[in-house]
């Protein structure tokens, strides 16, 4: 048992103290919370965008450039989500942007953004549909327009909604991001790779990478929960 | 004051309102009265164009609205009020601010012309002291005077109520009740529908019965309740009273 | 409300100004002045090498599993012959040496669409490669060995590797075309040769085969592997660059040849040996 213990921690130190390992992983993590930081906010902006489309799709009189731009949205959309992300991050580093002076976070930013914008444009265009329709009603017989009645009434309402459906997709990409490395972003995954690779003892950096992530995960995703709680306290108040 | 030629509303397979001729005056009370699925709120709806109809005509002050553009809409809206069966007041905004929005966003009053105009309204009901709160903190009676206050606030020239105690609790009904008997002493122009017979006979200039599409009967509450001609509405009037 | 949307920017203010804060980040280190001279310089010469034309970058690719030639020693940054040699050929040129770490079969593949400008990651020279890209001169030779589990009884010799063996190998090296192709092993391919060791060890793989160099740090590491005498085929290392980069390529064999007539190449080979 005492030489069960020691040799796990000489397995510990090899790949988290030795050399200053432990930096590769804390800097890969801080790489991994940029990606995702950055990668929620354009999702935010294309999905808004994809969003608007598919609501007022739904919402207004039909006219021709509002059913294509609707169409071009679903097939969008469809792509997005019928492929998997690994294969999109392949197509945007090593053929997209193959030309171009790309750096590989840049890129790994506009692929989780790309993806996660068509799991946005749901989540906002839920969360705008879930505010009651009688909003509407009572905007538009006050003589307010459908846009004024959007801004004013509706959306307050709908990004309450949002929010939270918005912070779960940050955490979800935080895990997502794990696959980066391929593209040699040096994320913490990647730190544990580099690591194996060196000890040729793949366990204790593995289980270390999982470790962090879970812990933020949890970290987060309680905060998440504090935040949730908060809104619908601002709705009794 | 209000037209409506020959309205016909159909909804998928549902033909709702059937060959509709009607005319509201200034200063009139029309209290609808029916059961359930006639029509009367669709009726209701249209006249200020939150249904579409389907064939049809609608005027109001002499112009036929039915086909206007939204921002014409949107401007005949503003002199007709609105009262929902579920209050519809905006739950982010102050009662206050839930009052003055529109007024302000439409550039009619400025800020501090809509405080002033929504607290003299809250005075008027008594709730002045709630200007602040939020519309989760009144309770049903509350909010739906609240909801009257703020179609009042910008003026209208027709107040159109959809079943306004339908979903409050007995207790509260009295409340808006008398509130809209007020606006209707005041001169104001008024169309109601509602289950509330009591209401009909003590306010409507006019009492109208709507079942199947159709506008059955209609007369002043005295002849309406006391000698119904229609025998749907004998039927319905034996099972309501 | 509003309370908790300054919230969230607050915290998107502090993940970026941490992300401000990281020191060693090769991937983002700007481009300074001596980029704008250099690419001024280069910019006539522009050739196929877009990405290295306009920001005095230098951009590698390599997968950084394959000691002495790239590993990572603090599991960031990348060491190694191979980086050795980088650096010089980055020098010569008057350009900031980038480095990107991937898979090996991912490096090849960036240096083909010139998403990298050259790629060093011991790649061996063959007819197949050469169609795709353009090879440097040749600077190292390597054994091609067989690295076993001591008394796993399977393999007793380099000879004994052949049809239905079961044989790990990196994804898209010689050996792993080797022993598909040539020998028709079952082969199982793997993104490192960390993850490859640690199945043979699992008795999941008859043997590796791998590189000689490579194959030392590995028994080195793993007391009950093995490497067996002999050799399966030698390989010859080079660069690969972009095909039609002809520019960049006699650069890089300029410095090449340099540093092997000097010696170079074998004291870098040492010094990444001995520990």
């Amino acid at each position: 048992m005492g030489n069960w213990l020691i040799s796990a921690w000489e397995r510990f130190e090899k790949a988290f103290l030795v050399s200053d390992r432990y930096v590769a992983y804390l800097n890969g993590f801080k790489t991994t919370l940029i990606i995702s930081l950055f990668a929620v906010l354009l999702g935010v902006a294309v999905g808004l965008i994809l969003a608007i489309i598919k609501y007022t799709a739904n919402h207004v009189e039909k006219n021709i450039i509002l059913t294509l731009l609707n169409w071009i949205a679903n097939i969008y959309i469809g792509i997005i989500r019928g492929t998997p992300v690994y294969v999109q991050l392949l197509i945007i580093y090593f053929i997209i942007f193959a030309k171009m002076n790309t750096s590989p976070i840049v890129a790994a930013v506009l692929c989780f953004g790309i993806n996660s914008s068509a799991y946005v444009a749901e989540i906002i265009r839920a969360g705008i549909e879930a505010v009651d329709a009688g909003q509407m009603e009572a905007g538009r017989s006050l003589g307010l327009g459908w846009g004024q009645t959007m801004v004013s009434i509706i959306m307050p309402q709908a990004i309450k909604n949002i929010l939270p459906a918005l912070g779960n997709e940050f955490i979800v990409l935080v895990k997502e991001t794990a696959i980066v490395g391929t593209i040699a972003v040096r994320d913490v995954t990647k730190a544990a790779q580099n690591v194996g690779a060196i000890t040729y003892d793949l366990l204790p950096p593995l289980l270390i990478t999982a470790a962090m992530y879970l812990v933020v995960v949890i970290i987060l995703t309680k905060l998440l929960s504090m935040f949730e709680r908060r809104l619908a306290q601002s709705d009794r108040r | 004051m209000i037209d409506v030629k020959h309205l016909d509303k159909v909804f998928g397979d549902n033909h709702v309102l059937k060959d509709l001729n009607e005319h509201i005056e200034q200063g009139e009370k029309v209290v609808i009265v029916g059961p359930s699925g006639s029509g009367k709120s669709t009726f209701l709806r249209c006249l200020n164009l939150m249904e579409k109809p389907t064939s049809g005509h609608i005027v109001f002050e002499g112009k036929d609205i039915t086909e206007a553009k939204s921002k014409e809409v949107n401007q005949i809206r503003q002199k007709m009020g609105m009262v929902f069966q579920h209050f519809n007041l905006f739950p982010h905004l102050s009662i206050k601010d839930n009052i003055t929005l529109a007024p302000v966003k439409l550039k009619i009053m400025t800020k501090e012309e809509a405080d002033k105009k929504a607290m003299e309204l809250l005075k008027r009901v008594g709730l002045e002291d709630k200007a602040d709160a939020y519309p989760a903190q009144l309770s049903g009676g509350q909010k739906q005077r609240i909801a009257i206050v703020r179609s009042l606030a910008m003026n209208p020239e027709v107040m159109l109520f959809d079943e306004p105690t339908s979903a409050l609790d007995p207790e509260m009904v009295g409340e808006v009740l008398d509130l809209m008997k007020q606006l209707a002493d005041d001169g104001m122009t008024m169309v109601v529908v509602t289950h509330e017979m009591g209401f009909a006979r003590e306010v409507a200039s006019r009492v109208m019965f709507m079942a199947d599409g159709y506008i059955l009967e209609q007369n002043t509450p005295e002849e309406f309740f006391g000698n119904p001609q229609n025998d749907r509405l004998k039927d319905f009037l034996s099972k309501v009273l | 409300m509003k309370k908790m949307v300054s919230l969230a920017c607050v915290m998107a203010l502090a993940v970026s100004m941490m992300a401000g804060c990281s020191s060693k980040s090769e991937e983002t280190k700007a481009a300074e002045t001596t980029a704008d001279t250099v690419a001024e310089t280069t910019a006539e010469t522009a050739g196929e090498s877009a990405a290295a034309g306009d920001s005095g970058k230098l951009i590698m690719a390599t997968e950084a599993g394959f000691a002495p030639y790239e590993y990572t020693e603090d599991g960031e940054t990348v060491v190694g012959v191979d980086v050795d040699i980088a650096n010089e050929i980055a020098k010569a040129m008057g350009k900031e040496l980038e480095i990107q770490n991937m898979t090996f079969d991912g490096a090849l593949l960036a240096v083909q669409q010139g998403v990298v400008d050259f790629a060093a990651a011991g790649i061996s020279v063959t007819p197949d490669r050469q169609e795709e890209m353009d090879f440097t001169i040749e600077y190292a030779t390597s054994k091609q060995v067989v690295v076993v589990k001591k008394d796993a009884g399977k393999i007793g010799s380099v000879d004994d590797v052949k049809e239905g063996t079961v044989v790990g190998v990196q994804m898209g090296t010689t050996g792993d075309f080797y022993c598909t192709d040539d020998l028709g092993c079952e082969v199982k391919q793997f993104s490192k040769y960390a993850e490859a060791a640690l199945e043979l060890k699992n008795d999941k793989l008859d043997c590796i085969v791998m590189d000689s160099l490579p194959a030392e740090q590995l028994v080195a590491a793993n007391d009950d592997l093995e490497i067996l005498d002999g050799e399966l085929f030698t390989d010859k290392y080079a660069i690969a660059v972009k095909k039609g980069n002809t520019e960049l390529l006699d650069q890089i064999n300029e410095v090449l040849q340099q540093l092997i007539d000097e010696g170079k190449i074998d004291e870098y080979t040492i010094n990444h040996t001995t520990k």
